[in-house]
């Protein structure tokens, strides 16, 4: 089978409005032609409290005890639900099209293979849970979302190291008593399922070996380009780090 | 009439604002955490249903999605005639 090269980039702590605004522009700068797929991973500083494209900030989020705790609110420019990220690592790829099955929720499988494959080398029993989830144990342990424009998937998710679930339901607004049980119940992270703190170099590495393997390429340790920088920068002040795209919804 | 508040477990959870006039919808929000591709297809979705009967629903969206090639994950076009019929 051919082997291709994808960049991967230099793992990142920043706020979550600069985070989403790197995936962007990589997003926009594969879209052009002008980058390679790429991969990375990342953390989020301070915490945040992410949501989907289509949710309603008010609906979902307690924007007041975030502020209090500190913690940043950002949608995402995927869909799906509202995610605390505090001890977790993110990944986030930039793929073609053409490299992944046809079917949006096969392609969602594919490119999660490849962290249940590394949960796995952790010897945890990962599966993919459709539509966008990985479990251990029947609890979730990561969420992922992803985008397409001009023939390019972005596709970003989490992998929980450790979870507050407290201050997790804090921030977030559930619906009912019932549902938060159940979320309080379904939820998990690599830490707790092997009874061991892990860091996040640890899992990056077993992340890298996954996706080399996976995938059946090679990586190629490159920084985002200095268009993207530029990019990132504008879309970071004009969309992700503004009220009126946060609160669009 | 006000606006209503519904929440519908569908794939995905189906929040929806909407007002209805004389058994046409006047005002609709979606949203939620399911995945629409591409996501800006949610305004003209919303647009869409403007001034129709939940009746109407399903064959106008079936209609618009498959035109335009949009992808709806997490719901159906009958999800949402369901979850719009709770408001009467």
């Amino acid at each position: 089978m051919q082997v291709f090269e994808m960049r991967f980039l230099p793992s990142i702590s920043a706020n979550g409005a600069k985070q989403m605004a790197i995936d962007e522009a990589i997003l926009l700068a594969r879209g052009e032609g002008l980058v390679p797929d790429s991969l990375r991973f990342y953390s989020w500083k301070p915490p945040c409290v992410s949501i989907g494209y289509f949710q309603s900030a008010k609906l979902e989020v307690d924007s007041e005890k975030a502020r209090q705790q500190g913690v940043d609110i950002v949608r995402r420019y995927t869909g799906g639900g509202a995610v605390f990220h505090d001890s977790e690592l993110t990944y986030s790829i930039v793929i073609s099209e053409q490299r992944l099955p046809k079917d949006i929720i096969e392609s969602y499988k594919h490119i999660c293979g490849f962290v249940v494959r590394a949960l796995k080398k952790l010897r945890l029993p990962a599966k993919f849970a459709p539509i966008n989830d990985i479990i251990v144990n029947s609890r979730k342990i990561s969420g992922n979302a992803q985008t397409r424009r001009n023939g390019i998937v972005l596709q970003h998710g989490t992998v929980l190291l450790n979870v507050d679930i407290n201050k997790m339901f804090s921030l977030l607004r559930v619906p009912d008593e019932k549902q938060k049980h159940k979320l309080v119940l379904g939820v998990t992270s690599v830490s707790q399922e092997l009874g061991r703190e892990l860091e996040f170099e640890e899992l990056a590495s077993a992340m890298r070996a996954s996706a080399i393997e996976h995938f059946k390429l090679r990586l190629k340790e490159s920084p985002l380009t200095e268009a993207e920088v530029r990019k990132a920068n504008e879309l970071k002040s004009s969309k992700y780090g503004n009220k009126g795209w946060t609160f669009c919804r | 009439m006000p606006i209503s508040h519904i929440d519908f477990k569908a794939g995905k959870l189906l929040r929806i604002a909407v007002e209805l006039d004389s058994g046409h919808i006047s005002y609709l929000r979606l949203y939620g955490d399911f995945f629409i591709y591409p996501e800006e297809a949610i305004d003209d979705i919303e647009k869409l249903l403007i001034g129709l009967r939940p009746e109407d629903i399903v064959p106008r969206l079936k209609s618009f999605i498959e035109g335009n090639h949009i992808q709806l994950i997490g719901f159906s076009p009958e999800d949402l005639k369901s979850a719009i019929s709770k408001a009467f």
